[in-house]
């Protein structure tokens, strides 16, 4: 099932529906595993005073290695967020615009992962449900409000962590610094910098591993994974489930597209 | 004809080798092991602490201290058997041993001196103002044992003192010239972990710090370090953390400089604000003195930053907030998705 190529059938007729681009894919992956590598190797030092630090530092060769360890991957992590906001957007951008318009409506169109007035309604209807006030969670489009509020702290987490962190690689360099204007930077940016950077990654971790793993991983339906990171796609009765008004949109695209075109199919959103 | 004999050269070794392990007992020509040479020789204090007399002589042989005289550092002892012993032994005195060098006799008065003027090395306070303070002053002992020559090596390595042999003859002095020099190539400074141990075994204590009267970043001055990036380092191991004595002490003389250690207002000391950056620059090179100003060692939140202070409590209430707040909607989620599949409703569904 996840590898197999459904791209030539219909859309009513597919079991796995398209839900994440290569590109996309890639960038995740990379995101996902220079943070849990910034994590084991920086979490030591936070909590140095803890009792598992000094064996997990260890474990990865002691700090003579994790400090380039986390170097390496810090630059994997905040060039991905980089490539993501100055390049793949821009590029994406420009990519949508050509396919629907060029006007002010089109290009609102394609920031789908803004919060709006449906977020609102979907998580007071949501919030009916878990407490047992309605009988149905509220029917969702490709991104629910969850999916944007995870997106948005990328966007809030990593101009935070990764300017910090360059902060203190260079210290030196930046600390004597004459800026025009503004001078010299003062002593106490760093400890600003210094609790931003590790307290901010912390919070991270914990929303990560409660939240984004409880819906990949921990919860009923998808126990143990979710393939969707790898294989890029969804399966018809979690699509259906979960974002319900995606699986009626792909399904009318495609209708769309083979009415005109006589079935070349295969639609990237 | 030898393996006959065998069994008289084994007998004779074991009578003879204790006897030469021993020759060297030159120190005590007053006979202070006639006594200390017992092993329960000792006494239960009024507080009730045991204290031990007992001096292992094999053992002291292979210190430092193996050719001083007893009394050259007690020097309080005038009689045998000798009265209770109330004062500590006095290291800037000058004991019976010639340097080499200079022809004089040795003392550790210089250091003395240099320690008297720090901040830890005031003189005793007259009697009966206020002993208890006096108690809490780290004295030589407090930091210094008798430490042993190379306790690895039980004799200097013959393959190396036998050239020296050749011109300066005297096997002893060669002997003797070789674990001192040795000792001082091998052991050049402690371990950051025993130099963090040592100072936060008294800086720790808070009481005894707000009786001296220390304040602001100085009372909190073991804790905000073990709380700090190179204290960090110090805890996971790693080579080259800059310790207390990094930068409380001045890394160019730093044998003297160690007890010479000066309160941060003090323009002598290694830490005030015009000398710090030389200090910082030691290991962060391309520093400069507005480097000097990151207070990220003894940084402490609850003394004067407001700034790192509210930014931390910002942290800390976001990442509590949102752990909770998580754990309740997954709570909440969970038990609605079992509900609706244990009654047969599918999937439940999904946020």
């Amino acid at each position: 099932m996840l590898f197999k190529k459904e791209d030539h059938l219909p859309m009513s007729e597919r079991k796995e529906f398209p839900r994440l681009t290569l590109a996309q894919r890639i960038q995740h992956i990379l995101i996902f595993s220079s943070l849990l590598t910034l994590a084991v190797t920086g979490f030591p030092i936070k909590f140095a005073a803890a009792p598992w630090a000094e064996p997990l530092n260890q474990a990865l060769w002691g700090m003579p290695v994790t400090r380039i360890i986390h170097r390496i991957a810090g630059v994997v992590f905040f060039g991905t967020f980089l490539f993501h906001a100055l390049v793949y957007l821009p590029v994406s951008l420009v990519r949508h615009c050509r396919r629907v318009g060029w006007g002010v409506r089109e290009i609102y169109s394609f920031f789908y992962m803004v919060f709006d007035k449906k977020d609102l309604d979907d998580l007071i209807q949501d919030i009916k449900y878990w407490l047992f006030l309605s009988d149905h969670k509220s029917p969702k489009r490709k991104f629910d409000y969850f999916g944007k509020f995870g997106y948005m702290a990328v966007f809030w987490g990593i101009p935070i962590v990764g300017p910090t962190g360059v902060l203190m690689w260079f210290k030196e360099f930046f600390w004597e610094l004459n800026i025009p204007i503004i001078g010299q930077i003062p002593g106490w940016i760093f400890s600003v910098a210094k609790i931003m950077h590790s307290d901010e990654v912390f919070l991270a971790t914990i929303v990560l591993t409660v939240w984004h793993w409880y819906i990949v991983h921990y919860n009923p339906d998808v126990f143990p994974i979710r393939w969707t990171f790898i294989t890029g796609t969804v399966p018809k009765e979690l699509l259906e489930e979960e974002h319900i008004l995606e699986y009626e949109k792909l399904i009318e695209e495609d209708k769309k597209a083979r009415g005109e075109k006589g079935g070349t199919g295969g639609h990237n959103a | 004809m030898f393996t006959k004999r065998l069994p008289l050269l084994v007998l004779l070794a074991t009578l003879f080798f204790p006897a030469l392990s021993n020759v060297a007992v030159a120190a005590d020509d007053e006979n202070c092991l006639m006594c200390h040479k017992y092993r329960k020789m000792g006494r239960i204090t009024e507080e009730g602490a045991r204290k031990y007399y007992y001096v292992d002589e094999p053992e002291f042989m292979q210190t430092v201290h193996f050719n001083v005289k007893c009394r050259d550092c007690h020097d309080y002892i005038d009689r045998i058997p000798h009265k209770e012993v109330a004062e500590g032994v006095n290291c800037a005195k000058e004991c019976h041993i010639k340097n080499p060098a200079t022809g004089k006799f040795f003392s550790h008065k210089m250091i003395d001196e240099t320690y008297q003027k720090s901040v830890h090395g005031r003189p005793k306070l007259p009697e009966g103002t206020n002993a208890d303070m006096d108690k809490d002053k780290p004295y030589c002992i407090y930091c210094h044992i008798n430490p042993k020559y190379n306790p690895g090596e039980k004799d200097p390595p013959v393959w190396i003192t036998k050239r020296c042999v050749v011109c300066h003859e005297d096997e002893e002095f060669v002997n003797h010239w070789y674990s001192h020099t040795a000792r001082r190539i091998k052991e050049v400074m402690r371990e950051p972990k025993e130099v963090v141990a040592l100072c936060s075994s008294c800086h720790e204590d808070e009481e005894m710090m707000h009786k001296h009267k220390l304040e602001g970043k100085a009372l909190h001055a073991a804790d905000s370090y073990k709380a700090s990036f190179h204290g960090s380092m110090v805890k996971l191991g790693w080579g080259k953390p800059a310790h207390c004595l990094s930068c409380h002490a001045d890394a160019d003389n730093y044998f003297l400089s160690v007890h010479d250690i000066r309160k941060a207002d003090d323009p002598k000391a290694t830490i005030h604000p015009d000398n710090r950056h030389k200090i910082c620059a030691k290991c962060h090179k391309g520093s400069g003195k507005n480097y000097a100003t990151i207070d990220e060692v003894h940084y402490n939140p609850h003394v004067n930053h407001p700034i790192e202070f509210y930014v931390e409590e910002f942290f800390f209430w976001l990442t509590a907030g949102s752990f909770f707040a998580l754990i309740l909607l997954i709570t909440l989620d969970h038990n609605r998705r079992m509900w609706d599949k244990i009654r047969g409703k599918g999937h439940g569904g999904h946020w």
